[in-house]
């Protein structure tokens, strides 16, 4: 009995053997299935990773920090005290200071303990770095001995370099008298890239700070703690210290453009499932006539499935170990040609990803073998349900059971958004939509291709012939088309979508930065009469005054919110794009709004629109918040659109807030464009080295967002690409396959009288149309793939509101691709059957190779 | 010509320069492979205790008097320092634990340019000097194996030793002599705290000082008679206190321990000879009041080098000089570190017939290794064998560097 099945299977081997290309075109099919899953999750990775790196470097590695209760300094004592008491945690010391360069201008100092962090960092063996390690790194390749000695040794950022000469930066000593500078020559032995680093910003060790400042004090102390050290850890310390979480940080933009990258890998993965299935289906369908030979001669229907299966298995198998090395070298391409763009956002240790884990293997068989198991489980359940049936047939009743299931997909979807407010409930009914739409895609590809048979019949009657030729094709190719009007919808959707997300950004940046200049003090409040200084330059025409304060609503997850008080000239009083409710500032609240808040007996406020989101927040929402140890009552007279990372904000007028402080945290400075320089020049030399004012443009604001988006985005577009071409490599395959199975059809034509110039432009015309048909159906899908990510997913997931901007550059670029995906596959099959023209000697049958 | 034992000191002295070298070379791209250059770490790291690394420092030469407790301080000048404890306890309820516990001082700098950094320095954060220090503990019963370590700038309150007596500090660790009478000689207490494990020990020497060498000069090669250090040990230390081991899903485990420790001390600046690959080290004290210390250096052709050799102590510390040629080690079953790739030897066979002395060790837990920025295996050894025709067990502590 098995020496029997052996035969059988060998025999089957056999027919994929003599049949080199049809086994090299299943191989290509699956290959690029799983290819494009792999490379989608391989770059998804790398870019996680990347994003951990790059938040590490900005932030290093803390998780809190001590801090003095007062914000004053660590005292020299209080720092030994801690290192006494706090032995079995790495404690790692920061000191920030800045010093004016000869020129003027003021440099940020920082400094660490050198010995400190190359044990701190030493903690994680991620490989990641972070800034502080990437300082030591740089000076424990020189004499670590020096820098620990006090030694004028120094690394300084990038923008820097061009004002050291002759490896010397010229500082003033802060000890110099007014107007009689005293010049310090620091040594500066190294550079950090100017990606990972912060402007005008110079590294030394803790004994050259304490000796340019006169203070063995420090600023800060880095920890790396568990939530169950963090609890316990503020009883053991020293008195006058307190313990406080590191911000997070988290960008904003960075979670869009991952959780974006999560949706392409769904869709990714639901592309390598259908163009796997399409290959074998599309393998068991041609060897249809031999299993009908093989059947008449007395072989089982049970045999055949197991044969079948054997087949799917090693074929899934080969085909995913090729397709994950395809993938992943896909993968590495995309990221390599990428890599400087990517390396400048991400971080100075570059960009690439580690070796495949498991996951990603597992990934990669789970859609090359289970997809190549879900091509045959049709064979299997009309092997169940009939064993004398021979030929399967596509029949109404799986036609309406696709149709039954696409509703209920489509159903579940609409309930999932309706009734779970998740993200997860949206991604999943993303992905609902999306096969629900698929599903329906033969009846639809049928109806088309009818409308189009109509059409054409009417033209010439080779346009019919292929017309009708592609309405018998498309059962065998809807898997494939599938695949390909899937792709085309994702180049719609996420192009949509990032389209629609910068414009939004940038419509939000050109109303809230209403003043040329912003200036902050590290949110400590201005120098006393620094605004006052300002309102006198003759080149400044008004400031805004802004004081932000942590303020608690309800719980305390809600500690980083902010309460701005906001004091505005009328130039800054349309800064907000009001999304319900009215502004502070407009005329509908002074009539209408005040009066409710006084009634009610509580402050007037705008919230942003995340904070509402997260909170549940409304307009006419009575609130009570916690500001300073107080407790007051804010009525939300409006939603403004926000999309300003961290816990949100509340924004109330100055006037309005009982006890406002006296000096703001932040100025907005309106003055011509012009003038920014000269504003800049001034400030510099108007400023105290020792205070933290700091200024920047409204202008470098723009660019940097701007740039920062696109960097980030880059890579999802470079994925829509990959999906296309997998895509338009898939359908050509599949269409290659059909038309290899139609080879005896062509000759019958060809006997005919269809000339071989015909016959090319009759799989010309075949291709396009299937191209036409795929860009029909991906256009409605890509929009709305498009809608749900900007609408739904982005709002869930972060609360902010964007508009979807639809472009026609769009659907031209998807017309491209589908004409390009539909060349490709005519220009292939029209080569094979350009070969066959010209052999002389017909083809065996598939069949008769086996009976001979 | 007195050899004196010297593996200890080698070792420390490997830790101690293979972690500058690793600061110094930290993320630097490899060297390209030259004859002229050592391709190892231990390579690298003996090139650095060479003598032409040396200049500057103050050599241990010619004769000292050790005076106490000053000597217990630190030393000026030396490249290198330690103050080494080592023990085996046992809790009240028989559980079986070993201990150590080190602390290494390294100048960065020569004397002169350290004083010169003393004389400009405004700032307590300046300084030439960096400290490095290791606890582990066995937990013989449980097999479990603990380390922890703390890396400082010299800073005064932080990490420091005081130059008159026994008071060295790493963060919260501490060896120092009782707070009530700090010019303690004899006594001193232990305490480090950490993650896993905190130990906190009063020892008491149950004898005197041990000048190791030529009257505390221990000589460092047979070859070379200017590699040398200043060495003196405590062979028997009596300790009780207090182990608190760490217990991820309950509460801490707290155990009241006593035992015996023992403690060496040693100051220099050059150590290595390019040729030693390795040493075996050991230190055992045996139930019949006598000590032990033998270390066997391991030539990079496979021979024993001709300085390896011990002390015997006997129960009133008189001390026997051992030669290279009066004992001899065999090593008799292996244990594989997979974490590191390495395999080490944790059983013994120790036999002198010019002493009477047949002794077999076994570790008293197999994983032992330090892993890490160093690897190397230290850890407790029981002892049973013959001793001058009598039977004799005991406890001690071994030492193995140099394993590929």
């Amino acid at each position: 009995m098995m020496a029997l099945w052996r035969l059988r299977t060998l025999l089957s081997w056999r027919w994929l053997l003599g049949n080199k290309l049809q086994l090299l075109l299943a191989l290509t099919g699956i290959v690029t299935g799983v290819a494009a899953v792999i490379a989608v999750d391989a770059a998804r990775q790398a870019v996680n990773s990347s994003f951990a790196s790059n938040r590490l470097a900005l932030q290093g590695r803390a998780s809190h920090q001590i801090t003095a209760i007062d914000d004053q300094a660590i005292s020299l004592e209080q720092y030994v005290r801690l290192r006494q008491q706090l032995a079995d945690l790495p404690l790692a010391p920061l000191t920030s200071f800045r010093l004016r360069h000869v020129d003027g201008d003021l440099l940020q100092m920082q400094a660490v303990d050198l010995i400190s962090d190359l044990q701190w960092s030493r903690r994680d063996t991620a490989g990641a770095s972070s800034d502080a390690d990437t300082v030591v790194a740089q000076i424990a390749e020189s004499d670590m001995a020096n820098w620990l000695a006090g030694e004028p040794l120094v690394l300084v950022s990038a923008d820097l370099l061009e004002r050291v000469a002759d490896g010397q930066l010229l500082i003033e000593s802060p000890r110099s008298q007014p107007g009689v500078p005293v010049v310090l020559s620091l040594q500066v032995v190294g550079s950090l890239a100017s990606h990972s680093s912060s402007p005008a910003s110079v590294y030394m060790d803790q004994a050259l700070a304490a000796r340019l400042r006169g203070s063995d004090s420090v600023d800060l102390v880095r920890l790396l703690l568990t939530g169950e050290q963090a609890q316990s850890l503020p009883e053991r310390l020293p008195p006058g210290l307190q313990l406080k979480p590191v911000d997070s940080g988290d960008n904003g933009m960075a979670a869009a453009f991952g959780l974006n990258l999560q949706a392409m890998g769904l869709l990714a993965l639901l592309m390598g499932v259908l163009l796997v299935y399409s290959t074998f289906r599309l393998l068991i369908l041609q060897r249809e006539p031999l299993h009908q030979l093989r059947y008449r001669l007395g072989e089982s229907q049970a045999q055949h499935w197991l044969e079948t299966l054997v087949e799917a298995l090693v074929l899934g198998l080969i085909g995913s170990l090729l397709g994950l090395v395809a993938g992943l070298l896909l993968a590495e391409l995309v990221l390599s040609w990428l890599q400087q763009t990517l390396a400048e956002l991400f971080s100075r240790g570059g960009f690439g990803w580690n070796a495949p884990a498991w996951r990603t293997v597992a990934l990669a068989l789970l859609t090359g073998v289970g997809s190549s198991l879900l091509a045959i489980l049709p064979m299997l359940w009309r092997w169940w349900r009939s064993h004398k049936q021979t030929v399967p047939q596509p029949s109404r009743q799986r036609s309406q059971l696709r149709l039954w299931i696409a509703f209920a997909l489509l159903l579940s979807a609409v309930l999932l958004l309706q009734l779970m407010s998740g993200l997860v409930a949206a991604l999943a009914a993303l992905f609902a939509v999306t096969l629900a739409w698929l599903l329906l895609s033969q009846r639809l590809l049928m109806l088309l291709a009818g409308m189009l048979h109509a059409g054409s019949s009417m033209r010439k009657p080779l346009l019919a012939l292929a017309s009708a030729r592609l309405r018998e094709a498309i059962p065998k190719m809807t898997p494939a088309l599938a695949a390909l009007i899937l792709a085309l919808a994702t180049l719609v959707g996420v192009s949509s979508m990032i389209s629609s997300f910068r414009g939004s950004v940038i419509d939000w940046l050109e109303i809230t930065l209403s003043a040329p200049v912003y200036m902050s003090n590290g949110g400590a409040a201005m120098p006393p009469g620094l605004q006052q200084q300002i309102d006198a330059l003759p080149m400044v025409q008004t400031t805004g005054w802004l004081h932000a304060l942590p303020a608690l609503i309800n719980d305390p997850t809600t500690a980083s919110t902010q309460l701005v008080l906001l004091d505005l000239p009328e130039q800054g009083q349309q800064s907000y794009r009001m999304l319900a409710g009215q502004s502070l500032w407009s005329e509908a609240f002074d009539a209408h709004s005040a009066a409710a808040a006084r009634s009610a007996q509580a402050v007037a406020v705008m919230v942003g629109e995340t904070l509402a989101r997260r909170q549940q927040l409304n307009v006419d929402d009575v609130l009570q918040i916690t500001v300073a140890g107080h407790q007051r009552q804010v009525l939300i007279v409006g939603i403004y659109q926000d999309y300003s990372a961290g816990g949100g904000r509340l924004i109330a007028k100055r006037a309005d807030w009982l006890q406002a402080p006296q000096q703001p945290t932040s100025l907005a400075v309106y003055l011509a464009e012009t003038e920014v320089p000269a504003f800049r020049q001034w400030l510099n030399r108007q400023l105290d080295p020792a205070s933290a004012v700091s200024m920047i443009s409204a202008t470098r604001v723009k660019s940097e967002t701007l740039r920062i988006f696109d960097q980030t985005f880059l890579l999802t577009r470079a994925l829509r690409w990959i999906l296309a071409l997998v895509a338009m490599v898939g359908v050509s395959g599949a269409l290659l396959a059909l038309q290899l199975e139609r080879q005896q059809e062509l000759r019958l034509l060809h006997q005919l009288g269809l000339s071989g110039w015909e016959q090319q432009r009759l799989i010309l015309f075949e291709a396009l149309f299937l191209a036409l048909l795929a860009m029909l159906l991906a256009l409605p899908l890509g929009y709305l793939l498009g809608w749900m990510l900007t609408e739904i997913i982005n709002l869930r997931a972060f609360g902010w509101h964007i508009d979807l901007t639809v472009l026609s550059a769009h659907w031209m670029l998807m017309i491209a691709v589908g004409l390009l995906a539909g060349l490709l596959a005519a220009a292939i099959a029209m080569l094979v059957n350009q070969r066959s023209l010209q052999d002389q000697q017909p083809k065996a049958l598939p069949s008769a190779a086996l009976l001979t | 010509m007195i050899i004196v034992p010297q593996a200890k000191q080698l070792m420390r002295a490997l830790c101690i320069v293979a972690m500058l070298v690793l600061i110094a070379c930290e993320r630097t791209p490899p060297a390209a492979s030259s004859s002229q250059q050592p391709s190892s770490q231990s390579d690298r790291a003996m090139a650095m205790l060479s003598v032409e690394h040396s200049d500057g420092f103050r050599q241990a030469q010619g004769q000292r008097e050790f005076v106490f407790p000053k000597d217990h301080g630190h030393h000026h000048g030396y490249r290198t320092e330690w103050w080494y404890v080592t023990g085996n306890l046992q809790a009240e309820n028989g559980r079986r634990f070993g201990y150590q516990l080190t602390f290494f001082r390294v100048l960065l700098r020569p004397p002169a340019q350290s004083q010169k950094v003393a004389a400009t320095a405004t700032s307590a954060w300046s300084t030439a000097a960096v400290w490095l220090a290791q606890a582990a503990v066995s937990d013989i019963d449980q097999q479990r194996f603990y380390t922890s370590e703390q890396l400082s700038r010299e800073l005064p309150g932080a990490a420091q030793a005081a130059d008159d007596r026994l008071q060295v500090r790493v963060n919260s660790w501490t060896l120092a002599a009782p707070q009530t009478d700090p010019h303690a000689v004899a006594d001193m207490e232990l305490f480090m705290d950490s993650d896993d494990f905190s130990l906190q020990l009063s020892l008491h020497a149950d004898k005197p000082v041990v000048l190791q060498g030529d009257n505390g000069l221990s000589r460092k090669s047979a070859d070379d008679s200017d590699n040398a250090s200043w060495y003196y040990s405590m062979t028997r230390l009596h300790s009780s206190g207090e182990l608190r081991i760490t217990q991820p899903q309950s509460s801490d485990e707290v155990l009241t321990v006593s035992g015996s420790s023992w403690l060496d001390r040693e100051w220099s600046t050059s150590a290595l000879n390019t040729r030693q690959a390795g040493w075996d080290w050991f230190a055992l004290q045996l139930d019949n009041g006598h000590e032990l210390m033998f270390y066997r250096l391991r030539l990079q052709n496979g021979d024993i080098d001709q300085a390896s050799a011990g002390i015997l102590v006997d129960a009133s510390g008189q001390v026997t000089p051992l030669l290279n040629s009066d004992i001899s080690a065999q090593a008799l079953s292996s244990w594989y570190d997979r974490q590191n790739n390495k395999r080490y030897p944790i059983a013994w066979r120790l036999q002198s017939a010019v002493h009477g002395i047949d002794l077999q060790l076994r570790a008293m837990l197999p994983n032992q290794a330090w892993s890490g920025r160093f690897q190397y295996w230290e850890g407790a050894v029981s002892v049973r064998g013959e001793w001058q025709e009598g039977a004799v067990t005991g406890r001690g502590y071994v030492e193995l560097t140099g394993y590929d």
